[in-house]
């Protein structure tokens, strides 16, 4: 074995940036994320505790049903899943889903306990004209604190408005239209689906009505505007998105099929819009005609190390193998009590390719590269490479093996 | 952007260490019967076997643990004519060597029972390891609280009418740390249905095996199928004991042998989380003023409505800088927060690595 330290160019550190896929079916209270089904287990059903429109957290508790067992974990009860747990104390540390009051009416010392799978999926919110955008009636409780929320539309205001520089259409409020007094659709999708940002020019948003394609709409612009590319009103802006924060706003409410749905809960059916785009997400509105098709390119970005190794020429021409030397030749010539001496004549193994055999062949001396380690500047062996077959080497040849490591 | 800074003094930095546990059963029908053996991987290397917790052509499946089993050299079950003979032994010296090391002549140390090599104690010569998945045990499993539970009926057929524990018991207190790999316990037998043992009723009467903490594995002494039992049990449809099948069946068969009889595995998992906490101080007379262009409209502050107003900003971040001033990490407020010449703050930063 020989060690080469990498030169100045050897080592290099380069960013890969990826456009993963990701594809919406959503039809009948249900969505399906990249057209993976909901599998049952042999104890759950969903096996992953997670719905196919949703992503797991850690994926643990696959095919596990919530029991009462009796039994302890150590402190902890048996309940048959998986599940964080904590001890209340003095850090004031504790779980996201344990609100304020319930942390601090425990004890402390007292188990503070979460459950898995944590999950994250798309969700489509509606207002129509006359839905307020914020709580109308807060409490007042004192002088740095109201009762009372903004709706999510509300608060994504200034960030709306701070892309008006690239795109006029990006703006919450004008003389033409105001996202407060507008029949409006809100797609929210999480970062955990996209990665840091969703890839412009990719949007591509498919409308089906008892199964025909009735609208089409796409960001061709890459500019953040959603145009419908196919339907009744085609070439017309439909919505927005907010490309970084993973956000589709439609605002379209022009007829799209005469067949009408129910796409609003506890109002009559309606004809399809882009603002009922994906209503059917939750459970309680179906939609049962409607079916609607989401398709994005998410980003993500994979610090890569590269290394080039190198087997120059008339080097790495000897192995430690046992193999490397001619069977039944001696490792050493002499050995005694105070001698150990290596046989210098050991015969190396002609592996010459020959027609036969037995080759008597011109020798070259031959080894067969199947791993490169990788060696820390204390010599301790940090990783291993492995080549798929191994490389033959010989004296005139010379390699650089290319070793890449995702940071 | 900042536009003022302050200094940390000594008493506005604090570091803590918590630990966060995770509460781990895996119960006995996951790793034998529920998915006829399609979440259990053999290697054509057979000195292991792999257990999923779903069938593991699935991209659903975790890695749950691995199994195998071994004995030394100096074993009375070491023959040449054994099936995987040398594989049993290379498995126990390795095993051996990362958890239990040499002694001061160079040679292997065998795993002991009471962890203490200064006495001649008895040793676990033959011995099945479950080696568990970082996904499980992440940092270390925690302390006193590892139970296996296992069959000790006499049939195979029906394993688990009567049953053993083996626990950890005390180890939260009392562990030994004279491992190479960390601390490590002893493993407890006692009875858990029926009374299979033969005469030990006390529960830390009865040494049967060693649970490595930091490593992820335990290992389990052949004598529980065996010398410990009133009855020894039958390992296989066979009928035959579990000196029988160490030194007949291949490594895999052993722990096809010992899945049958697991009733019930769980433990603690344990992640430290080290924090440091910055108790931002804001006086009453900082940060009163912003620099944000929208501040100002007409060089007039726009968040006052006369001019006899206190000045007043709202603080939506906090800046956590370096001594060269080079921002290191920013830290947000759910909601802006009022902030005037009346009013003091501190907040709190957390930040875990």
């Amino acid at each position: 074995m020989s060690l080469y330290r990498f030169q100045t160019n050897d080592v290099l550190v380069n960013t890969v940036k990826l456009y993963p896929s990701i594809h919406f079916t959503i039809y009948s209270g249900s969505a399906y994320y990249n057209n993976a089904p909901n599998v049952s287990g042999a104890f759950a059903n969903p096996v992953r505790l997670a719905n196919a429109g949703e992503v797991s957290l850690y994926e643990l508790n696959i095919d596990r049903s919530a029991s009462s067992t009796g039994r302890m974990i150590g402190d902890a009860p048996d309940t048959g899943l998986i599940y964080p747990w904590l001890v209340k104390n003095g850090t004031r540390l504790g779980f996201r889903t344990t609100s304020d009051s319930v942390w601090n009416s425990e004890d402390y010392g007292a188990l503070i306990t979460s459950s898995y799978p944590l999950v994250s999926s798309i969700s489509k919110e509606f207002w129509s004209s006359t839905d307020p955008r914020f709580d109308q009636n807060p409490v007042y409780v004192s002088s740095n604190n109201t009762t009372g929320s903004v709706s999510h539309i509300l608060a994504l205001k200034s960030t709306i408005d701070s892309y008006q520089y690239s795109n006029p259409s990006f703006i919450y409020s004008s003389s033409a239209r105001s996202f407060d007094s507008i029949d409006l659709g809100l797609l929210s999708i999480p970062t955990a689906f996209y990665g840091s940002q969703i890839s412009k020019g990719t949007i591509d948003l498919r409308f089906y009505v008892t199964g025909t394609l009735v609208g089409r709409a796409q960001d061709t612009n890459r500019d953040g505007s959603i145009y419908e590319t196919y339907g009744t009103n085609s070439g017309s802006l439909i919505g927005l998105a907010l490309y970084n924060e993973g956000f589709l706003i439609l605002t379209a409410s022009h007829v799209l099929s005469p067949i009408q749905d129910n796409y609003v809960g506890g109002a009559p059916s309606d004809n399809p819009k882009w603002i009922y785009f994906a209503q059917s997400i939750s459970g309680s509105i179906t939609a049962p005609s409607s079916s609607f098709v989401m398709q994005m390119s998410g980003t993500t970005t994979t610090q890569t190390l590269t290394m080039n190794a190198t087997a120059p020429k008339g080097q790495l021409n000897q192995s430690n193998n046992p193999t490397f030397t001619q069977y039944s030749t001696a490792v050493f010539a002499a050995s005694g009590s105070k001698t150990y001496l290596e046989n210098n004549k050991m015969r190396i193994k002609n592996v010459v390719s020959s027609s036969y055999h037995d080759p008597t062949g011109s020798f070259e001396k031959t080894t067969y590269i199947s791993k490169v380690g990788v060696y820390d500047k204390n010599k301790n062996l940090i990783g291993i490479a492995k080549v798929a077959t191994p490389v033959r080497k010989t004296v005139e040849r010379d390699f650089t093996f290319k070793i890449k490591l995702d940071l | 952007m900042a536009t003022s800074f302050k200094t940390f003094d000594d008493n506005s930095t604090a570091i803590t260490r918590n630990l966060l546990h995770e509460a781990i059963p895996i119960t006995g029908s996951i790793v034998s019967g529920t998915y006829a053996d399609l979440n259990i991987k053999n290697f054509s290397h057979g000195m292991f076997q792999s257990v999923y917790d779903y069938p593991f052509l699935s991209s659903s499946a975790n890695h749950i643990f691995d199994l195998t089993a071994g004995y030394p050299a100096n074993s009375h079950l070491a023959s040449a004519g054994n099936t995987q003979n040398a594989k049993k032994i290379n498995i126990y010296n390795e095993m051996a060597q990362v958890l239990v090391g040499y002694d001061s002549a160079g040679a292997i140390r065998e795993f002991d029972e009471d962890g203490d090599f200064a006495a001649v104690g008895t040793k676990n010569k033959e011995a099945y390891f479950i080696n568990f998945s970082r996904l499980l045990t992440k940092d270390e499993i925690k302390k006193g609280s590892f139970t296996l539970e296992l069959g000790a009926t006499q049939a195979y057929a029906t394993p688990f009418t009567d049953r053993i524990t083996l626990k950890d018991t005390n180890a939260a207190s009392i562990y030994k740390i004279n491992s190479p790999a960390g601390e490590y316990g002893i493993l407890y037998v006692s009875n858990s249905a029926g009374v299979p043992l033969d005469g030990i009723t006390g529960s830390t009467q009865q040494a049967a095996g060693l649970i490595y903490y930091q490593a992820g594995i335990a290992v389990v002494s052949g004598s529980v199928f065996d010398s410990l039992l009133s009855s020894s049990v039958q390992m296989n449809p066979a009928g035959e004991g579990v000196d029988a099948i160490l030194t007949g069946s291949a490594i895999s068969g052993n722990c096809d042998a010992l899945r049958h009889r697991v009733r019930n595995i769980s433990f603690n998992n344990t992640v430290e989380l080290n924090s440091t906490i910055y108790y931002c101080r804001v006086n009453n007379t900082d940060f009163n003023y912003s620099s944000n262009p929208t501040y100002l409209s007409s060089s007039k502050l726009v968040v006052k409505n006369n001019s006899q107003d206190l000045p007043v900003s709202y603080m939506t971040t906090v800046g956590l800088y370096s001594p060269d001033n080079e921002l290191l990490a920013v830290a947000k407020l759910s909601e802006p927060l009022k902030k005037d010449p009346s009013t003091e703050f501190t907040l709190r930063v957390r930040l875990d690595y």
